[in-house]
């Protein structure tokens, strides 16, 4: 003890090296599909931070001059319109549409996570009751119930996060519920017990550190689905409000020009295809990547 | 026997379940002094691992009843507020288990592990409590502890994760370790190797062990005394010399005629027909008497109490010492 206690060795990087994240990454690099997501994930990211630094014009200011242009050299992607340059439009619709799906599936992880770790572990009547209200939650469409809670909050992008976000949330307790079901009784948490350590602690570091392969998963595919859901808002002019882009805005002003000027409605629909897409390939690459049955 | 160290007074558990209240323990007279190792021995089925939850207290509440004293330095851990319990759990009794493929997390590396049970106990800060985790994976014979101490439970064989868990059970110094089934998913070189560090950890810590194993050739080389279970009671208790030598229950003579020798040619090993009593309905007489050999119409009748036939040697059948009996 005494001597031992001196000199406690460095951890070398290679005896680090392996860990579950690294293998998982290993794996997930194999993917091209799920590589293809992340790097288009990944510039989606970097046009909605940069966004003023690379578009060309001010995304809010008019031009009368320049109403309904087909692409050109001056303008890109075209004009909407009101003159504005779409292609600017498309990359500060960026911000909205990306902060939209993470900031609401943040909600969702938030409040999902922890009620059901909590349904999972404790059981009893507390999971009754939260399993019924998921239940009662998921039995209405997820983007009816979307649509009434941003009425409700009233029209604004952020009200539309919280909507989107609450609504996405009962997946979330019910995946984290199931998957704590799964992992409280596999014998490494009855070691975790027999050493004493007190149930929060099981729960938070013995549990939830094994369910998080699923939830990054789901959180992935479900920032698609968000991404979507502000888009369907916004169009139905509950989300970003004008004139601040949004892709769901754009397309709503896009449907009554759809004849004379296609390509106010090709590119925010390509846009919001595209990122939807790529996350959807990423979650599916890591949903492989992290499954332990796939070596 | 001086002063016992874990005294097992009536013990009963109770499962509840759709068919009904099933008896997995039912009144278990049990005692084991500082340092010595007990066998607890039984096919599956029998009530021997639930002894052991029950003796930590890890069975879920939801659908287990535990009744009786459990006994430890002097308290009843029955009786002991849950917290209590806990800070007992780890450092005064501790616990290995029969799947070191599965009983360690996969998300941490060993070492985080142990230091996780010595700081629950002992509150060494980071840099000591690793140490002693380094000190302690020595102990059980792992090689080259400093670097083992960071690797994943993947990374380790199924021996080397046994010596893991037995490094995280033995890292705040118990007092008693229960040991179930600790080799059963083991080759048997391994077997063999846990077994010569487990008894090499006895001799220099003065742990006392509770070894549950069906494995009768396992309690021979460790245990100082045997308890034989039989249906969630206990059928035969005797030092380990004279329970080999002189059997006093017919389950026992089963248990011994079913190991393989190698000073003896035979066909067929024998073995003990039937299985273990449906224990939502116990069987209002011996709970053995479908299986015995020696069964007589009595046997049925009433339940046979446990009684001493030698000094020490304690059988719960009504015919003993069973060498009166010509078999």
């Amino acid at each position: 003890m005494t001597a031992a206690a001196v000199t406690p060795t460095v951890p070398t990087t290679d005896a680090r090296e392996e860990n579950p994240w690294a293998r998982a990454w290993r794996r997930l690099k194999r993917r091209k599909g799920a590589m293809f997501g992340l790097v288009v994930v990944v510039l989606f990211v970097l046009v909605a931070i940069l966004a003023p630094l690379i578009s060309p014009y001010d995304p809010i200011a008019t031009s009368f001059t320049q109403v309904r242009k087909p692409p050109s050299w001056a303008h890109w992607l075209g004009t909407d319109e009101v003159g504005r340059d779409v292609l600017a439009r498309i990359i500060w619709g960026a911000r909205a549409s990306l902060s939209a799906g993470v900031v609401s599936v943040g909600i969702a992880l938030g409040i999902g996570v922890p009620l059901g770790l909590l349904a999972g572990y404790a059981g009893g009547w507390i999971d009754a009751v939260l399993s019924r209200v998921v239940d009662a939650m998921l039995a209405i469409p997820f983007l009816i119930l979307a649509i009434a809670l941003a009425a409700f909050l009233g029209p604004s992008l952020t009200n539309a996060m919280i909507a989107i976000g609450v609504t996405a949330t009962p997946v979330f307790i019910r995946l984290t519920r199931g998957q704590t079901l799964a992992a409280k009784v596999e014998d490494y948490v009855e070691a975790a017990r027999a050493v004493g350590n007190p149930h929060w602690r099981i729960a938070l570091r013995h549990v939830l550190p094994n369910i998080v392969p699923p939830l990054l998963v789901q959180a992935s595919l479900a920032i698609a689905g968000a991404i979507i859901a502000e888009a369907a808002l916004s169009f139905l002019g509950l989300g970003q409000q004008p004139p601040a882009p949004s892709w769901g805005s754009m397309l709503n002003s896009a449907q009554r020009f759809i004849a004379q000027a296609p390509w106010m409605a090709f590119w925010p629909g390509f846009a919001i295809f595209f990122a939807v897409l790529s996350f959807n390939l990423l979650g599916d690459g890591l949903r492989d990547a992290l499954d332990p049955r796939h070596k | 026997m001086t002063e016992a160290l874990l005294e097992l007074r009536g013990l009963t558990v109770d499962f509840a379940t759709d068919d009904g209240v099933v008896h997995a323990v039912d009144g278990l007279d049990l005692a084991l002094g500082r340092g010595r190792t007990l066998g607890l021995v039984g096919e599956s089925g029998c009530g021997k691992s639930v002894t052991s939850l029950a003796i930590m207290g890890l069975l879920p509440p939801e659908n287990s009843m535990v009744g009786g004293q459990v006994m430890f330095e002097g308290r009843d851990l029955l009786s002991l507020d849950a917290h209590l319990i806990r800070d007992l759990r780890g450092a005064r009794l501790a616990m290995i288990f029969q799947e070191p493929m599965t009983s360690l997390n996969p998300a941490y590396t060993i070492g985080d592990q142990i230091i996780e049970a010595i700081q629950r106990h002992q509150g060494l800060d980071n840099a000591a409590a690793r140490a002693r985790a380094i000190e302690v994976l020595k102990l059980v014979r792992i090689s080259v502890p400093e670097k083992r101490v960071d690797d994943y439970p993947h990374k380790l064989s199924g021996g080397m994760r046994q010596r893991a868990m037995i490094a995280m059970a033995l890292a705040c110094g118990p007092q008693l370790l229960i040991a179930d089934e600790p080799t059963t998913a083991l080759d048997v070189t391994i077997q063999a190797q846990i077994l010569d560090l487990m008894r090499a950890l006895r001799r220099d810590t003065g742990t006392a062990i509770i070894l549950i194993t069906h494995d009768l050739g396992v309690v021979a080389e460790m245990a100082d005394d045997v308890a034989v279970m039989y249906a969630g009671q206990i059928v035969e208790r005797a030092a380990v010399r004279d329970l080999f030598a002189r059997p006093e229950h017919p389950y026992t003579v089963g248990l011994l005629g079913s190991i393989p020798r190698l000073d003896e040619r035979r066909e067929r090993l024998p073995s003990i027909e039937g299985r273990v009593p449906d224990m939502t309905r116990p069987p209002a007489g011996c709970r053995f008497a479908a299986r015995c050999p020696f069964v007589e119409p009595e046997c049925r009748a009433a339940p046979p109490q446990l009684i001493e036939v030698a000094p020490g040697h304690l059988s719960r059948c009504r015919r003993a010492p069973l060498s009166q009996v010509a078999a």
